[in-house]
């Protein structure tokens, strides 16, 4: 297991690495001079070569990179252009939010869209999976700000029952996770639906049900363990997309999460602002990738077996098994 | 089954946790990681309260801001909607009355030692939030560092430096002579900060150093989401604040800001979608509060870039657009159809020069007449650029598109984002654009002095008009506001003579007030609001 771990550390770190440099490269081919953005309308000559100075904006392309990445070893990623403030606090003081959004969202989607999606895939072709069907179709196909402000027409304007934006209580968080939960909902019983529907079908769900199992038993332990793997894999997805793409959502209800302030920063023009937020976007989902990787091992067999993971007690049973076999035919 | 059940709800857990630790970190309800102030020494207490839901708490003002500022710093930015939150805090040497007349503020008044040497008295009984005395070393200190790290502001661009004469005595030297310098002055890009503070919270802008005149300080910042300051004890106007505290939350999105001006959950709403402000205005116990600004619209047309070199294409291209039938699309009865290059009550404006070079109007067959005679007898192809985050430029854009279709005239519009529109005009590569300025001194010259040498505004019309710039010059220099008023109704003649923009949109402001909010009106000069003034 150790194994598996360090060869996936290594991996997050390689990425991480690439990300950086392939999207520090990419801002080096984006237009405009960053002194323009300091200094405004007002721009003169003389401030323009003050500031090229002051931000070492001259320097040859691998001493800028170089520079950067030891500073964001060091934990440093810059000042904001337009600001000239930290860009570390402000993005820590954004990813509560976006984490929050992201996180209940997907825990939502992933409740729904489990009972939904294993319910649809035991009563396949019955009304209730039709129903289930169209629904799943609406929150996939719905564009997230749209739903947003359904709600908040809905929720707000009519009944009076939500806040329209904010973030302060649980009541203000009710319709940004519940638009994010819906959409990701959607997805996920689409792929509980399929993954199931394969599963069932197999000799060992039979195996199952002829040993007398419960039905229940069968679907999950039998079933959806087994369907478990591409649907980890769609509910990561979603999170790594969350991350940094509720823009929308975090717009509609007027969330400062982490998307609207890349958002911003692209708007301004602000390179340090960017690179950095899309840089600690991008470790954000390396962790969640890494994290699931780790659950990977746990759920399926293959992974622990290749890895090494519970070898020893399945040397030792295999052990008791050829002991207790010595004596006569199995 | 049962590690794959403790596995799912491990995992639940484990988010959550990860999600409420965050979120807990902050010690507030929702944001973490935002910035409560410090004490100031010998100051009040901190607020320490969560951002506040009741609207009837006479105490606290609930406001709606469509802008973050994401700094505190005096000037850091030129954009109105973060000098009307950090204005709050620093305050300028002079102000603008609603009458749009220069009043002494810090200052007590000033003297012109030499037409570039103007000396300022200062009023000896300000004191800074912290407790500390307000003296020419702030003001000589806040106008030389502002210089010295190149703030991003342009009134600013006339002073060489500012020098302590005595304690309550500072003086400018300027590069040039600057009659309406004062009404520069009033900018609330021009606010004034303590030295002190600066050095002791070593420029920590978020926090520590955060320190100014003005009547609140920040009690709290939670970054993209919401400003929270209360009274500055030490405020030098007696009975002002009205209000106590100020709750702002920030709303970008002006959809969203109209949405909370309609749920009344807000004292004054800045931001809301103009399209909604008659739905607004119907809703009991809330009215929005319209007023006209020293900002005007205008297509400006790059002299410089062929064929807009062409003066007949240019001024055929004027006639092709239908500035009413524009306006009336774009922004109903909002603000006004431009009525001359200034907007109304500007010294300078003078609707019969407009009505001289633009008052023919919408005249499709006289457009393709010059265009002809301009050797494009088939139409030509032109491009404008628009910036795409603002709809109703944008609506603008294709709305003059159409109409000028009609002369022959093949309209691209080019959407882009702010900063790299920014640029590209900067640089002149564009052939016509849509831009707004503001005459922010109540003088045409606050808009005229934008579009001198060297300027990232006279780039947009690529002018190079020497009469022009000897002319401003001259209205700069001089003292006597009649006199110069006619000189910058002359400066606005050339412009207008050699087609270099057209005028089409006197901007208004709007908000939705609470009705039983009192005393909040829109300061002209920059589009500011005082809320020292206002009660609940």
């Amino acid at each position: 297991m150790l194994r598996y771990i360090i060869k996936r550390l290594i991996y997050m770190v390689i990425t991480l690495l690439a990300t950086v440099v392939f999207l520090f490269t990419l801002m080096e081919f984006v237009p405009g001079d960053p002194a323009l953005v300091v200094l405004g309308e007002g721009a003169t000559e003389e401030n323009i070569v003050a500031i090229h100075k002051e931000l070492k904006l001259d320097d040859p392309y691998i001493v800028r990179l170089t520079r950067y990445i030891g500073n964001l070893i060091q934990g440093d990623m810059g000042n904001s252009y337009k600001t000239r403030q930290p860009i570390a606090p402000a993005l820590f003081a954004r990813l509560p939010l976006t984490m929050t959004i992201a996180v209940w969202g997907i825990i939502v989607g992933t409740i729904i869209g489990l009972i939904a999606g294993v319910v649809s895939a035991v009563k396949q072709y019955s009304l209730f999976d039709r129903i289930l069907t169209f629904i799943s179709l609406f929150g996939a196909s719905a564009p997230s700000f749209w739903l947003a402000m359904l709600f908040v027409l809905i929720f707000t304007l009519k009944l009076g029952w939500l806040p329209a934006t904010g973030s302060y209580t649980l009541k203000h968080w009710i319709l940004p996770v519940a638009t994010i939960g819906l959409q990701a909902s959607a997805t996920i019983t689409r792929m509980t639906r399929s993954s199931m529907l394969e599963v069932i079908r197999q000799d060992y769900v039979r195996t199952a049900r002829a040993k007398g199992q419960t039905q229940f038993k069968v679907v999950i332990s039998h079933g959806l363990r087994n369907a478990f793997i591409p649907i980890l894999t769609v509910i990561c997805t979603r999170i790594n997309g969350y991350l940094g793409g509720t823009v929308l959502v975090e717009s509609v209800f007027a969330i400062p999460g982490l998307g609207n302030y890349v958002l911003d920063g692209v708007k301004t023009m602000d390179t340090p602002v960017v690179l950095s937020g899309v840089v600690f976007i991008c470790f954000m989902c390396t962790i969640v990738t890494f994290l699931t990787d780790m659950a990977y091992a746990f759920i399926d067999p293959r992974i622990k077996s290749t890895y090494g993971f519970g070898v020893k007690r399945a040397r030792k049973r295999a052990g008791l098994v050829a002991k207790a076999t010595e004596g006569g035919n199995v | 089954m049962k590690k794959f059940v403790s596995l799912s709800l491990a995992l639940t857990m484990l988010l959550s946790l990860i999600t409420f630790g965050l979120a807990g970190c902050g010690g507030s309800t929702g944001t973490s990681g935002g910035t409560e102030a410090t004490a100031p020494a010998g100051g009040g207490e901190t607020q320490q309260s969560g951002f506040s839901f009741d609207t009837g708490d006479p105490d606290t003002l609930k406001v709606i801001q469509n802008f973050d500022p994401e700094v505190f710093q005096p000037g850091n930015n030129d954009e109105q909607g973060y000098n009307r939150i950090v204005r709050q805090i620093y305050e300028t040497l002079f102000m603008m009355t609603p009458e749009g007349e220069v009043t002494p503020w810090l200052a007590t008044g000033y003297t012109w030692e030499t037409p570039t040497r103007m000396v300022i008295t200062l009023r000896d009984d300000v004191k800074f939030s912290d407790g500390s005395d307000f003296t020419a070393e702030d003001v000589a200190w806040t106008i030389n560092y502002a210089k010295e790290i190149a703030l991003p502001n342009s009134h600013y661009n006339v002073i060489t430096d500012a020098e302590v004469v005595d304690p309550y005595t500072v003086a400018l030297n300027l590069k040039e002579p600057c009659m309406t310098l004062a009404a520069h002055l009033c900018n609330s890009q021009c606010t004034i900060g303590s030295k002190k503070a600066f050095e002791e919270g070593k420029g920590d802008w978020m926090s520590a150093s955060v320190v100014g005149t003005g009547p609140y300080k920040l009690v709290k910042y939670n970054p993209g989401d919401m400003v929270q300051l209360t009274a500055n004890e030490h405020y030098w106007r007696q009975g002002e604040p009205k209000v106590k505290n100020i709750d702002m939350r920030i709303v970008k999105s002006n959809e969203s800001a109209a949405t909370e001006a309609k749920t009344l959950n807000y004292d004054i709403v800045i931001g809301a979608n103009t399209r909604e402000f008659a739905a607004i205005d119907a809703i009991d116990g809330v009215h929005m509060n319209e007023h006209m600004c020293a900002n005007t619209t205008y297509l400006l047309l790059n002299t410089a870039k062929a064929p807009m070199d062409n003066i007949k294409v240019r001024e055929a291209f004027a006639r092709a657009v239908n500035v009413a039938a524009t306006v009336k699309l774009t922004y109903g009865d909002f603000g006004q159809p431009a009525s001359a290059l200034v907007a109304p009550n500007i010294l300078g404006r003078n609707e019969a020069t407009y009505q001289k070079y633009y008052g023919a109007g919408h005249d499709v067959e006289t457009a393709k007449k010059l265009l002809a005679e301009a050797g494009f007898p088939n139409g030509v192809d032109l491009e404008i650029t628009v910036e795409s985050t603002d709809t109703q430029r944008c609506d603008m854009a294709e709305a003059i598109q159409a109409q000028v279709a009609a002369a022959g005239i093949n309209l691209k519009v080019n959407k882009m984002e702010s900063a790299p529109m920014r640029e590209y005009l900067g640089r002149g590569n564009h052939q016509i654009c849509i831009y707004g300025f503001t005459s922010l001194t109540m003088e045409a010259d606050g808009f005229l002095a934008q579009l001198q040498p060297g300027s990232a505004a006279l780039a947009r019309i690529g002018y190079d008009n020497q009469n022009f710039f000897k002319k401003y010059s001259e209205g700069a220099a001089t003292e006597d506001i009649t006199a110069r008023g006619k000189i910058w109704e002359e400066c606005c003649e050339m412009l207008m003579q050699d087609y270099t923009m057209i005028p089409v949109w006197h901007k208004a402001l709007g908000a939705a007030v609470r009705d039983n909010v009192e005393g909040f009106y829109w300061a002209t000069d920059y589009e500011q609001v005082y809320y020292q003034f206002i009660s609940k």
